[in-house]
């Protein structure tokens, strides 16, 4: 088995002994990936499993900005200069009724797919969005840019170094159209001017001109779509990863789930199996489990505990 | 007793009053022990790992190992801290290299950061402008506050999973989770095997055996109970005697 995250047929191998069917028979291998499936995508909404933080932009006189993710959790306004402010969150009734100063963002509110922010804005501005997102399937865990990549103007190896003019690094394995994916890059080295731009098929991402780590969420577009990195000047990609908003479909797909919810996943198949066989009781046993180790995994790895002043006197 | 791969599928056999490898291989078994030596962990928080990082210059975020992070000590590095030179005519002066630097730990002491509400950031009172005081996570991310303006070392506790399966281990021995831990093993592979056996009121006993006993380590050596400075004080009636 994979260690110590499980892929699908890990996945499978533990759901079959728990229902006693090592070998297919009453539940196929398709019931058990769409049971994985469901299970991961429980996680992450009712655990909040998936915490990323995006970087995007306000528009300017554009009362929203939008936000592909499950949940916003909180809005952080980033200034040029100063420091950076968690806003409030606000409901739209509560528009030109709160005090404002200034004219940068202070306010914010979640409504369908977008976030709305008070005051309008009347530039662009930059923000951070903490969400909580779907569970997607690992695509690229760590790259290694020596295969798969290609890009006149890079060096590529564990890291994919770029100097000069303007240059494209190019994802050699083609997107799929209309998919969500998650990108997440760790950014070095960033020289004078340097930049760098991921583009999911026509889709274009945000513009990256700072060293740290960025994680961005885009639908791709048009037909055959490639991802494409985009960069200006010296630039240094010391990490990328990659997952995709796609089902369980074959023995070596693994979630983007951290390793604690694995087991979940098995005993929720194993909840699903014995459903099938309309074995009631040991359903309920075993979704009283399920619901409870969710509750206490959220607490230890979810769940934020801020320290208080007192745990730092000594008194 | 070591609770190697071996004595524990005897206790889990026992347990299950299953001598036989018809029903349940060891190779099954062992699985289960597998599962169980990375729940634990997930559970208990209690493989506990030390580490440092460094911070990005004008960047709040450091990648976050393991599980959890569950301290961050802001650490001069045994009184040498790196600087990165800037674009200006005054330091070293070659812009982008790490400078080693002595420093005297009143300049720059040890701290223990402290935790806060992602609503916290922009609000705290920063003591020294661009020197980590304060930290949450998010995910796989750690973010500092206040935005470091240098580059610092962060000495940071975590919780992490075991580094390899016990099957892969000459030992065969759970050897990354601390001994009070062990016990916990064999009665969560007890509790899954009954599943398969479809022995319910089984696996309801072995499960709440499990996590009786996981919890009782967790509380007594995990959790963390900091004495008071009282704690150190005389009783009135024993000072007056």
């Amino acid at each position: 088995m994979a260690w110590p995250k499980l892929t699908a047929s890990d996945l499978e191998t533990l759901g079959r002994f728990f229902l006693n069917e090592d070998v297919a028979k009453f539940y196929t291998q398709a019931e058990f990936y769409r049971w994985f499936s469901v299970a991961a995508s429980d996680l992450a909404e009712k655990a909040g499993a998936v915490q990323l933080v995006l970087a995007l932009e306000t528009g300017a006189l554009v009362r929203t900005v939008d936000v592909s993710a499950l949940k916003v959790n909180f809005v952080e306004y980033v200034p040029t200069t100063g420091k950076p402010i968690m806003l409030t969150r606000i409901d739209p009734l509560k528009l030109g009724n709160f005090p404002i100063t200034g004219t940068a963002p202070q306010y914010w509110y979640e409504y369908g797919s977008s976030i709305g922010i008070e005051p309008l804005p009347d530039a662009v501005y930059p923000i951070r969005v903490y969400v909580s997102d779907t569970a997607k399937m690992v695509l690229i865990a760590d790259a290694d840019f020596s295969s798969g990549w290609s890009g006149s103007g890079w060096a590529l190896g564990d890291t994919a170094i770029h100097t000069g003019a303007s240059s494209d690094l190019t994802y050699g394995t083609t997107l799929t159209e209309g998919s969500s994916y998650t990108l997440r890059l760790r950014i070095t080295g960033i020289g004078t001017g340097g930049t760098v731009t991921p583009y999911f098929g026509s889709a274009r991402g945000e513009t990256i001109s700072s060293d740290g780590y960025f994680t961005q969420t885009m639908t791709a577009l048009s037909g055959s779509p490639s991802l494409i990195l985009t960069a200006a000047n010296d630039i240094t990609i010391e990490e990328l990863s990659l997952s995709v908003e796609v089902d369980y479909a074959a023995a070596g797909d693994q979630t983007a789930l951290e390793d604690a919810w694995h087991p979940l996943i098995a005993l929720f198949s194993v909840i699903q199996g014995l459903t099938k066989n309309k074995e009631a009781a040991p359903v309920s046993l075993l979704t009283s489990m399920y619901g409870a180790e969710m509750a206490y995994t959220k607490q230890n790895i979810v769940d934020i505990r801020p320290d208080g002043r007192d745990d730092i006197t000594y008194r | 007793m070591v609770y190697t791969v071996s004595v524990m599928e005897s206790l889990i056999r026992s347990d299950l009053n299953e001598v036989s490898t018809t029903r349940i291989s060891s190779a099954q078994l062992q699985n289960l022990m597998d599962e169980g030596y990375k729940h634990v962990a997930a559970l208990a928080l209690c493989v506990e790992r030390e580490t440092y990082l460094a911070t990005t210059k004008d960047h709040p975020f450091v990648k976050a190992p393991g599980h959890a992070v569950t301290y961050i000590e802001r650490v001069p590095d045994s009184d040498t801290v790196w600087f990165e030179d800037t674009a200006d005519v005054i330091w070293e002066d070659t812009v982008d290299v790490l400078w080693e630097e002595e420093i005297s730990p009143n300049d720059f002491s040890n701290k223990g950061l402290t935790c806060i509400s992602p609503l916290a950031v922009g609000y705290v009172p920063i003591v020294s402008s661009g020197i980590p005081q304060c930290w949450f996570q998010w995910g796989d991310l750690i973010y500092i506050e206040p935005t470091p303006t240098d580059r610092y070392i962060l000495r940071v506790f975590y919780s992490d999973s075991p580094t390899r399966a016990m099957s892969t281990m000459a030992t065969q021995y759970p050897e990354d989770l601390p001994s009070e831990f062990h016990p916990c093993i064999p009665k969560y592979a007890a509790a899954m095997a009954c599943i398969r056996l479809k022995r319910w009121a089984d696996v309801a006993k072995f499960y709440n055996q499990y996590i009786s006993l996981l919890q009782a380590a967790r509380i007594a050596y995990i959790k963390k109970h900091p004495d008071a400075r009282a704690s150190h004080v005389m009783p009135d009636e024993v000072a007056n005697a």
